[in-house]
């Protein structure tokens, strides 16, 4: 499947890209990436125009302001995350028992029907063999 | 201290204890992955509890073509995904979001509003480019990450990030045409990003 067909176009917007800036090139710059199809390269940046420098600064600004919006207030309390460990450890050890139990049974289950099958041969066979005689 | 691909083989081998010290490694950074999809505690708890369930399941299938982190990043956003599917909620609710505001300082509403504005704006976004993003953004992730963790290629992960980003200059410079207020005057002004780029 080509790259383009793995997008996420569900929006169906049209990308603001009739201004003859490349942008790909602009945000590669942004992230510090490489860009093999362009043959400016990433890290040395020229500013070829007044229009580029403000697309860059505006996502530059864009992505800080992004950034500066991440309000993920969890605890820092290292009793919290114990706790969570600790949880997490011992949901564990019992799916583990779990396993182990419902393993145990299945050989046994195993043992069982092997036990019952030789057996009832045995007994089919002696039966068999009595009433011949 | 020693690497995640050894405590895995120390794992694999029986030693149970070495699972607790992965937990340890990772859980903080699955806890905030977990929150962004579901903004409750609770919740994003029990997410990051399922995750690291599934990923000692699973431990031996590891192959270790991405980092760990990776995989259980990858593990984290399919049962978050699936958990809140089974809910039948929306990812995000951005209109539950509450900013703390300070009544007096009309520069701090004024960065509150953009940050709601941009909140709504990312949000709005199809899922593939917003979890992009705030792979990104968020978390500092690298692209061959994001690749990993949303099971794509390296350029597709770069792809989706950058159109999230493209997006969102339109949809912002669209408001800023139908707004009295600029906003690219207000994002330029914004304090918060000079002193973030001061500090960089």
């Amino acid at each position: 499947m080509s790259v383009i067909n793995k997008i996420d176009f569900s929006d169906k917007d049209k990308l603001w890209r009739d201004d003859g800036i490349d942008y790909d090139w602009l945000i590669d710059r942004l992230e510090g990436e490489k860009n093999l199809r362009n043959k400016r390269a990433a890290y040395d940046f020229v500013l070829s125009s007044k229009g580029e420098l403000d697309a860059y600064e505006s996502l530059h600004h864009i992505r800080s302001v992004i950034k500066s919006c991440d309000d993920v207030g969890l605890p820092e309390d290292g009793a919290y995350y114990q706790k969570m460990n600790d949880q997490i450890m011992s949901t564990i050890r019992v799916e583990d028992r779990k396993k182990l139990r419902k393993e145990k049974l299945e050989a046994l289950k195993k043992v069982t029907t092997q036990f019952v099958t030789k057996n009832s041969l045995l007994l089919i066979s002696i039966v068999y063999l009595t009433m011949r005689k | 201290m020693k690497e995640d691909s050894i405590l895995i083989q120390e794992v694999i081998a029986g030693q149970n204890k070495s699972f607790s010290l992965l937990v340890e490694r990772h859980q903080r950074a699955l806890l905030r992955l977990s929150y962004r999809f579901t903004r409750e505690q609770s919740m994003a708890e029990d997410i990051v509890q399922e995750s690291f369930l599934k990923a000692y399941q699973k431990l031996s299938s590891f192959e270790g073509r991405s980092s760990f982190k990776s995989w259980l990043f990858q593990i984290t956003v399919n049962t978050a995904k699936n958990r809140l599917r089974g809910m039948n909620r929306d990812m995000v609710n951005v209109e539950d979001v509450h900013l703390g505001v300070d009544p007096g300082a009309e520069t701090s509403m004024l960065q509150n509003d953009l940050k709601n504005l941009i909140k709504i704006e990312v949000e709005k976004l199809p899922d593939k480019q917003k979890l992009s993003l705030k792979l990104r953004i968020f978390e500092d992730l690298s692209f061959k990450e994001i690749a990993d963790i949303m099971d794509c290629p390296y350029d597709t992960a770069k792809a989706n990030y950058r159109h999230a980003l493209l997006k969102l200059k339109e949809r912002l410079m669209n408001q800023d045409r139908k707004g009295d207020l600029s906003i690219f005057e207000k994002i330029f002004n914004y304090e918060g990003v000079r002193s973030m780029e001061l500090e960089q």
